[in-house]
């Protein structure tokens, strides 16, 4: 085995963010994620259910990901495992995902150099490949700013794809 | 006389290079206008013989114009001339020639022509090697060089993209098509290649009773006016699954183009049709071109190919041509091609042509034998073509996705034909083909006639090369392709294919339907690599997953290396791994190690029917499982393979967590999944995979858990309360930790699993508390060294693509359990019971003897010996102070204690068959 440290740089601290023209992309701290899994998950849930391109304006939402599982975010606090009476899986998965947030009209076109995504095709499900890696992607706020969850161990890579794509923007 | 540009060119000079001379052009010319209007027509030479040659067209379809570029330190190779915009300072330099494409040295190998036709390579250079001849094959044949230099930025864009009504060209049928789509609502996106849509429009003086010039910007106007998309510079190269077209942008020399992925519920393709060559003897010398080329080069550049032209042409466009020419002051000869054999006059410039004993002096040839409609999109999207007596062509037919062709592209050769199609295109209705005033006469290839007649210019296949593949039974047109190399030129055989397969016809005696096309690939035009990787490159090609506790490790001087796409500690500290593993394999076997397992898998299974699901799912029976116990156990494929092993824990009746190999998770989850929803009842069993979630760090050795203590969980850590293969919930600092006493290293263990966001501050902690004990960090290859010690795998090294549980010692399962599990079939076949299955042994050799290398083959004794099997995992063992080594060996567990013969690149070991468990084969050392 050869020593590769030098082929990757240390995680870099993301509190700068990245500008260019028409876009500001930021690192974002939530308080709670939990995965939340039943049948009829996406009727049962309680709060405002997100898909594609839907745009929140809530504080805790939950992100429609597949016909039976959803992330909560910002949602009351579960106890994990099977909640053998509601009939739900649940698992808190917090540190399991990075947030980022773009801001800007140019937000999409740079979200379109990793995916292919626009807001005349609506999905039930706000999961997607982005730059080859799964994503959780939608609209917050207002219709010019996204919000993106990616694997904690891709946060790395996500960061330097999204930095790499910008510097095609103009 | 040669080319010439016939008005005074307005607007600033642009100076360049070509082989060394410099030359003027102007803005709006190409290389080859620019060339052509400073006279010059030779521009390269050919691929094999080094044939002098010029420009065949103005655009796509040109074969011979090739040539390296240079300008502001960007050397960019094979650019076709005839498409590359002209700048100012460009250095260009013809390919395949030296020191220029007039002087070329190698022009001498045409003399020997008669011994290089097709298959000569095949037949002549196979004895004694290949091998030997290729590399000064390969440098006297070819196109341009790649550079060596890294050009700075060059960093290809790329973007997904969608539209209702993607039209592809921006002649008179693409923009008339786009322009009533557009002001039907549509949402439309023109492409065309040109720096300014007009195509054919160029070469009409009217349209619709409206200059050309002013009607091709009033239909620009009208699609941009109604919202819809106009991108020049743009082609349409390749069509994909789901109507998805590849379209590659190009800006100015030098920067990366962009490749836009367009995703488009309609295609409408308006690409047009070039001239076919006639084939005639020396067809290919400078000076001969397409009829519409040289039309090209006059109208778009005011470039007159010569002063006398003869005008060869079997179709009615030839009238049209003939008078544009004239008025722009050439001398044009017609020439009816079918009236006798032609043959052209000169070498480096046609100085005649030569019918029927009738030399006609010319400084030019014009030749048309019929249009070629581009069908290349059409059938990259797996349309249908039929074949046309009347315009001798394929035009399109059928096709399985919404594309629908109009134009010359779909054999309307009149403008007024072209627009009513384009029209009802826009519309969407139906297209239906109309009549055309387009005539012609049949003209193909006459095989057995004179002279050297040219077929593919680009890859020099003659009438003759066609011809011997025939003779030698290479018919099909897919073999004579591969033969001959007809058409696999860069140029895709844009002009060479039809002539290749009317050639095959005549010869055959089969209409030209029969013998039918070669297949289309994209990309219609050559494109760079770099288009395609995107931000896939470097270390992001596959970027690895990234620990939480990297900084830390890196402070402490870890080596990182990517094991299973993971980016992972494999040593700590200076010195190498020859002198750090042993060090700490020695220090974890001692007092302890602390090691980062973050990348262990954490699939939650969950549901009423969790239970029956992992024993399903796993080879061995997980139903008995009580709560908080693990186990230990295999997932198989269907074909009875191991394809995980790992542990699993039951936390309560209806919630078990899978913890499979570092490199596995995502495969194991997917595994789950597919099983979850097949077979089982996918609404009473629910995964969740909270890998990303956790991170884990072990503490593993006779130390261990003295330093678990100094963490205070307060609660009992002993062997009676939390013994080996059990797990604790419990916090530390308020922060939910999981403690489970499972183990790699065969020492006492503790698995200690936490929220990403602490796991630095759990590292740390441990480290502070194990380094009065004489603890420390641990990497991944003393952790592998350790398992072996005690005989545990490695899934993937210690197993491969044919290896079952039983194989491995586990066979109580495959015997006794009843219940149904993935891979249970495939365990009972005949080959699972054969008495030769390769099977997981150690091998151990003599005091003294050196270690085994990764790989080498025991072997039988026999005269012939073949191998036995092979060695998976080997290791200088710094616990037992000798080496140690695993290997798969056929029937291995009879063969304790034999002594085999170990081979590996011509050197002989000798090795005998023991235990895989090398190291505290009682466990004492596991469960204390």
């Amino acid at each position: 085995m050869r020593d590769d440290s030098k082929r990757w740089a240390d995680l870099q601290g993301r509190s700068a963010g990245i500008e260019a023209p028409g876009l500001i992309v930021k690192p974002l701290e939530l308080a709670r994620l939990t995965l939340v899994s039943s049948p009829k998950v996406l009727t049962q849930t309680k709060l405002p259910l997100v898909e594609w391109p839907d745009v929140v304006t809530d504080a805790a939402y939950a992100l429609s990901l597949r016909r039976d599982r959803v992330l909560e975010v910002n949602g009351p606090a579960r106890r994990d495992g099977w909640d053998d009476k509601a009939g739900l899986a649940i698992s808190d998965i917090t540190d399991g995902y990075v947030q980022v947030e773009l801001a800007g009209e140019n937000a999409l076109a740079l979200l379109r150099r990793g995916t292919e995504i626009d807001l005349a095709t609506p999905s039930r499900s706000v999961a997607r490949l982005l730059f080859g890696m799964g994503v959780f992607v939608y609209r917050y706020g207002d219709e010019t700013t996204y919000r993106l969850h990616a694997a904690s161990a891709h946060g790395e890579a996500l960061w330097h794809a999204l930095e790499d794509a910008a510097k095609h923007l103009t | 006389m040669t080319s010439f540009r016939i008005t005074e060119p307005t607007g600033a000079a642009l100076t360049f290079q070509f082989d060394g001379k410099t030359y003027t052009g102007v803005k709006g010319d190409t290389l080859a206008s620019a060339l052509l209007a400073n006279g010059v027509l030779l521009m390269g030479r050919s691929f094999k013989y080094h044939r002098p040659r010029g420009p065949w067209s103005a655009w796509v379809d040109d074969p011979n114009a090739i040539m390296s570029v240079r300008k502001d330190g960007v050397e960019l190779p094979n650019c076709p001339a005839t498409t590359t915009y002209l700048e100012d300072g460009m250095e260009a330099r013809a390919v395949n020639a030296w020191p220029s494409a007039r002087r070329d040295i190698k022009g001498g190998l045409d003399l020997f022509h008669r011994w290089l036709s097709a298959g000569f390579y095949y037949k002549t250079f196979m004895w004694p090697d290949w091998h030997l001849f290729e590399p000064a094959i390969r440098k006297m044949a070819g196109l341009g060089h790649v550079t060596d230099e890294v050009i700075e930025g060059y960093s290809a864009d790329q973007i997904h993209d969608r539209c209702d009504v993607l039209v592809v060209g921006g002649g008179p049928a693409g923009l008339a098509a786009a322009r009533v789509a557009a002001e039907a609502g549509q949402d439309v996106c023109l492409v065309d290649d040109h720096i300014a849509c007009g195509g054919g429009a160029r070469l009409m003086g009217q349209i619709e009773e409206m200059d050309a010039d002013t009607w091709v910007a009033a239909q620009v106007d009208g699609i941009k006016a109604a919202g819809g998309r106009v991108l020049t510079l743009a082609t349409a190269y390749g069509v994909y699954d789901h109507q998805m077209v590849a379209i590659i942008e190009n800006g100015p020399f030098g920067r990366a183009p962009r490749l836009r992925r367009m995703r488009a519920a309609k295609i409408i393709l308006a690409s047009g049709a070039i001239d076919r060559p006639i084939t005639f003897a020396n067809n290919d010398r400078p000076g001969i071109m397409s009829v519409t080329g040289a039309c090209a080069y006059l109208a778009q550049h005011s470039v007159l190919i010569g002063k006398t032209i003869a005008l060869a042409s079997n179709n009615s466009f030839a009238d049209g041509a003939e008078a544009m020419l004239s008025d722009a002051g050439a001398d044009v000869i017609r020439i009816d091609p079918k009236a006798g054999a032609m043959r052209a006059l000169g070498v480096k410039h046609v100085i005649g042509l030569v019918q029927n004993d009738c030399t006609h002096p010319v400084d030019a040839i014009l030749a048309s034998g019929g249009q070629t409609p581009l069908v290349h999109l059409w059938r990259h999207a797996g349309g249908k073509l039929h074949w046309c007596e009347n315009r001798q062509a394929f035009l399109p037919d059928t096709c399985p996705i919404n594309m629908v062709a109009v134009g010359a592209a779909n054999g309307a050769f009149d403008v007024d034909t072209a627009l009513a199609e384009a029209r009802a295109a826009g519309k969407g209705e139906k297209v239906k083909r109309l009549a055309a005033s387009y005539k012609l006469t049949p003209l193909w290839p006459s095989p057995g006639s004179k002279g050297r007649q040219w077929i593919d210019f680009q890859h020099d296949v003659t009438l003759k090369d066609i011809e011997l593949a025939a003779r030698e039974n290479y018919v099909s047109v897919e073999h004579l392709k591969r033969y001959t190399t007809l058409g696999m030129a860069s140029d895709q055989g844009k002009t060479s294919n039809m002539a290749g397969l009317a050639a095959m016809a005549s010869i055959q005696g089969k209409p030209i339907p029969e013998v039918g096309t070669t297949t289309f690939r994209p990309p219609f035009v050559p494109v760079p690599i770099e288009i395609y990787h995107g931000h896939h490159k470097g270390q992001h090609w596959h970027a690895p997953k990234r620990l939480p506790c990297e900084t830390l490790h890196r402070a402490a001087g870890a080596a990182l290396g990517e094991y299973g796409g993971w980016l992972r500690p494999a040593w700590y500290g200076a010195g190498g791994m020859a002198k750090r593993v042993p060090q700490e394999v020695r220090m974890a076997r001692e007092n302890a190690g602390i090691f980062d397992g973050t990348p262990l898998g954490k699939i939650e299974v969950m549901g009423p029917d969790a239970e029956d699901f992992v024993n399903f799912i796993y080879y061995n029976t997980i139903k008995t499982l009580k709560p908080g116990k693990i186990r230990y156990g295999f997932m198989l494929s269907e074909g009875g393979i191991v394809y995980d092993d790992g542990v699993i824990a039951r936390v309560d009746q209806n919630r078990f967590i899978i913890s499979c190999s570092s490199s596995h998770v995502d495969g194991v989850r997917t595994h789950l999944e597919a099983w979850r929803q097949d077979g089982n009842d996918p609404d009473r069993i629910f995964i969740h995979d909270t890998t990303q979630h956790w991170a884990t760090i072990t503490v593993t050795g006779p130390k261990a858990r003295d330093i678990l203590e100094a963490l205070d969980l307060g609660v009992d850590l002993g062997p009676g309360n939390l013994p080996h293969m059990s797990f604790i919930e419990t916090e530390w600092q308020d922060t939910p930790l999981r403690v489970a006493r499972v183990s790699f290293s065969g020492d006492a263990s503790f698995e200690c699993s936490i929220r990403r966001s602490r796991a630095t501050d759990l590292w740390t902690a441990l480290l502070d508390a194990g380094k009065p004990l004489g603890a420390g960090p641990l990497g991944l290859e003393a952790m592998a060294v350790m398992r072996a010690e005690k005989g545990y795998i490695m899934i993937g090294k210690d197993t491969d693509g044919e290896t079952m549980p039983h194989d491995l010692g586990f066979s109580v399962p495959r015997e006794k359990k009843t219940a149904a599990f993935v891979g249970d079939r495939s365990l009972h076949m005949e080959v699972a019971n054969d008495p030769a299955r390769k099977q997981l042994v150690g091998l151990r050799v003599a005091n003294g003897a050196q270690m085994l290398p990764i790989g080498a083959h025991v072997v039988s004794g026999s005269k012939t010996p073949r191998s036995l099997g092979y060695v998976t995992s080997t290791y200088d063992s710094p616990t037992l102070g000798h080496p140690i080594a695993l290997g798969l060996v056929e029937n291995g567990a009879a063969r304790m204690g034999e002594t085999v013969q170990v081979w590996h690149l011509g050197k002989t070991f000798e090795a005998v068959i023991a235990s895989p468990v090398a190291f505290d084969p009682d466990g004492e050392r596991l469960h204390a």
